[in-house]
C-alpha cells in the first residue's frame, strides 16, 4: 500500500529530525532573558499548536468532502485527524499549564489563544462523543462532518471574541520578549519536525480507520 | 416566497402545539425561575452588586433554559417522525430549517422575557426592566445565535444514543461567543461601562450570519435518510 | 537553571503522550490485522 511506505518513510524521518530538534531547543537555542530556561517549552507548545490546527483543517477540508462525495475514506481521515489534533490540542494544554505557572505562577491563563484551543478541544470531544453514540456507519459520517465543519468555522469568531475580551480585561500577556534569529531558526525546525510528526499520525491512524472498515465489511459477509 | 410560506406553516404549526400543551415552554419557565433561585444561594446578591451580577446569572440562565427548550423540539419531531414526510427535497430541508429556528426563537425570547421578570422580582432590581429597550438588540442578536445552533445542533444529538442529554456538550463551545457578547454587552448597557457595546452587537451579528448561511447548507444532510 | 522540572516535565509529557497514542493504536492494528487474516483464511476455505 502506497500508505505503508509513506508511513514509513515519514518514520525514518522522524528519527532522524527528532533528536536534531532537540539538540536545536536544548543546546543550540540561547536561553531567554526574562523567562530563563522555562521558556524552551515554547517551542513544544507552538509546534504542538500548530500540528493541532493543521489536523482540525484536515478534519474540516474531509468533512466537507465526506459531505460531497459520499464515499466513506473521507469520514476515516476527518477522525482520524480529529484525533490527531485531539491529542495535540491536549498536550498544548498541558504545556502551555506547564509553561505559565513557572512564569506567571498561575496554573492557568485566560490567553486568548489558550481560550481559543480549550474550547476547540471541547468541540472536538463532542465530535467524538457524538460519534460514539451512533450506530449507523453512515450517518455516524453524516453527523461527525456537520461537526466537523461547524467546530472549524466557530475558529474566527471565538479568536475575535476571546481577543475583544480580553482588551477589556487586561490578563498577563504571553509576549515575553521578542525571538532572536537563531530562536526563530529553531521554531521553524520544531514547526517542521512537528508537520512531519502531524502527518506520521494522521497518516498511521488513517490506515488503522480504513482496515477497520475493511474488517467490518468482511465480518458482514462472513454473517451472511 | 413558497419557501417562507413553509417555514411559516412550520412556525405556526409548532405554536399551535405549544398551546395545545406540549410544555416546553412551560418547563423552560419552570427551569428558569428555579436557576434564579438557584443563585441567589449560590452568589451573595444585594444592592450593592446585584447589577453586576445581573447580566451573568441572566445569560447563564438563558443558556440552559434554552438548551432545555430546545433538546425537546427535535425530539418531538423525531417521535412522530413527522419530519421525514415534510422533505423531499432541498428546498423543503432548508424551509424547515427556518421554520424551526424561528419559532426555537420565539419561545427563547418568551421564555426570556420572563426570566427578566422574574429576575426583577426575585431580586429587587426593576432597572432590569427599565433598560429593556435598550438590552433588546443584544439579546435579540444572541438568542438568534442560540436558536441557529441549538436547533441544528439538537437534530444531530437526538439521533444518538445519548439524545438530547449530547446537546450542552457540543452546543456550549460552540456558542461561547454569544454568551461571552452576550454578558458583555448587557453588562456595558446596564452598568454604563466605557467602550460601547457595538463591538459585541458586531460579533454577534456576524456569529448570526455565518451559523446562518452554514447551518441552512448543512441541515440538509442531517434529514436526508 | 530553575524551573527544569516544568521544562522536562512539559517534554516528557508530550513525548509520553504521544508514545502512549502510538502504542495503543499500534496494538490496536495487530489485533484487527490478526482478526482480518483470521476471516480472511476463514472465507477463502468457504470458497
Amino acid at each position: 500500500m502506497k500508505t505503508n511506505r509513506t508511513i514509513s518513510i515519514l518514520f525514518f524521518l522522524l528519527m532522524v529530525m527528532m533528536p536534531l530538534n532537540l539538540y536545536l531547543i536544548f543546546k543550540v537555542a540561547p536561553t531567554e532573558r526574562i523567562m530563563g530556561d522555562v521558556q524552551r517549552i515554547f517551542y513544544l507548545h507552538v509546534s504542538l499548536a500548530s500540528g493541532a490546527f493543521l489536523a482540525f483543517t484536515c478534519t474540516f477540508v474531509s468533512s466537507i468532502l465526506f459531505l460531497w462525495k459520499k464515499n466513506l475514506v473521507w469520514d476515516s481521515a476527518a477522525s482520524a485527524a480529529a484525533e490527531t489534533g485531539l491529542l495535540f490540542a491536549t498536550l498544548v494544554l498541558v504545556t502551555g499549564s506547564l509553561w505559565a505557572r513557572p512564569i506567571w505562577n498561575v496554573w492557568w491563563t485566560w490567553d486568548p489563544r489558550l481560550l481559543t484551543v480549550l474550547i476547540l478541544w471541547f468541540i472536538y470531544v463532542g465530535y467524538f462523543l457524538l460519534r460514539g453514540g451512533i450506530a449507523d456507519r453512515f450517518k455516524k459520517a453524516q453527523y461527525s462532518a456537520v461537526i466537523g465543519i461547524i467546530g472549524y468555522i466557530d475558529i474566527p469568531v471565538i479568536r475575535y471574541a476571546t481577543k475583544w475580551w480580553k482588551s477589556i480585561h487586561p490578563l498577563l500577556s504571553r509576549e515575553g520578549g521578542g525571538l532572536n534569529p537563531v530562536m526563530k531558526n529553531v521554531m521553524f525546525f520544531s514547526l517542521a519536525t512537528f508537520l512531519v510528526l502531524t502527518v506520521f499520525l494522521f497518516l498511521f491512524r488513517f490506515r488503522l480507520a480504513r482496515i477497520e472498515e475493511r474488517l467490518q465489511k468482511l465480518k458482514k459477509l462472513t454473517e451472511d | 416566497m413558497k419557501f417562507m410560506g413553509s417555514a411559516i406553516a412550520i412556525l405556526r404549526k409548532d405554536i399551535l402545539l405549544e398551546l395545545r400543551g406540549k410544555e416546553s415552554l412551560s418547563l423552560m419557565l419552570f427551569l428558569s425561575l428555579l436557576l434564579l433561585v438557584i443563585f441567589n444561594f449560590a452568589l451573595d446578591t444585594g444592592k450593592e452588586n446585584v447589577s453586576s451580577l445581573a447580566p451573568g446569572i441572566l445569560w447563564v440562565v438563558f443558556t440552559f433554559s434554552g438548551i432545555l427548550g430546545m433538546g425537546r423540539t427535535s425530539m418531538a419531531e423525531r417521535d412522530e417522525d413527522a419530519y421525514l414526510s415534510i422533505v423531499f427535497s432541498p428546498a423543503s430541508a432548508e424551509s424547515f430549517y427556518i421554520g424551526k429556528v424561528l419559532s426555537n426563537l420565539l419561545f427563547l425570547v418568551i421564555m426570556e422575557m420572563f426570566t427578566l421578570l422574574f429576575f426583577a422580582i426575585l431580586y429587587d432590581f426593576e432597572k432590569i426592566i427599565g433598560m429593556l429597550p435598550q438590552l433588546l438588540p443584544g439579546l435579540l442578536l444572541g438568542t438568534l445565535g442560540f436558536s441557529l445552533v441549538g436547533t441544528l445542533f439538537s437534530f444531530l444529538t437526538t439521533a444518538s444514543r445519548y439524545g438530547e442529554v449530547l446537546l450542552p456538550f457540543l452546543y456550549l463551545p460552540v456558542v461561547v461567543p454569544i454568551i461571552l457578547g452576550g454578558v458583555s454587552s448587557m453588562d456595558i448597557i446596564l452598568n454604563g461601562k466605557a467602550g460601547g457595546a457595538g463591538k459585541w452587537i458586531q460579533i454577534m451579528a456576524v456569529f448570526d450570519v455565518l451559523y446562518f448561511a452554514v447551518s441552512l447548507l448543512l441541515f440538509r444532510y442531517i434529514i436526508e435518510e | 537553571m530553575e524551573n527544569w522540572g516544568y521544562l522536562v516535565g512539559a517534554y516528557t509529557v508530550a513525548w509520553l503522550g504521544v508514545s502512549f497514542y502510538l502504542y495503543v493504536n499500534a496494538k490496536k492494528q495487530k489485533a484487527i490485522e490478526e482478526r482480518l487474516s483470521d476471516i480472511e483464511t476463514l472465507l477463502k476455505d468457504r470458497g
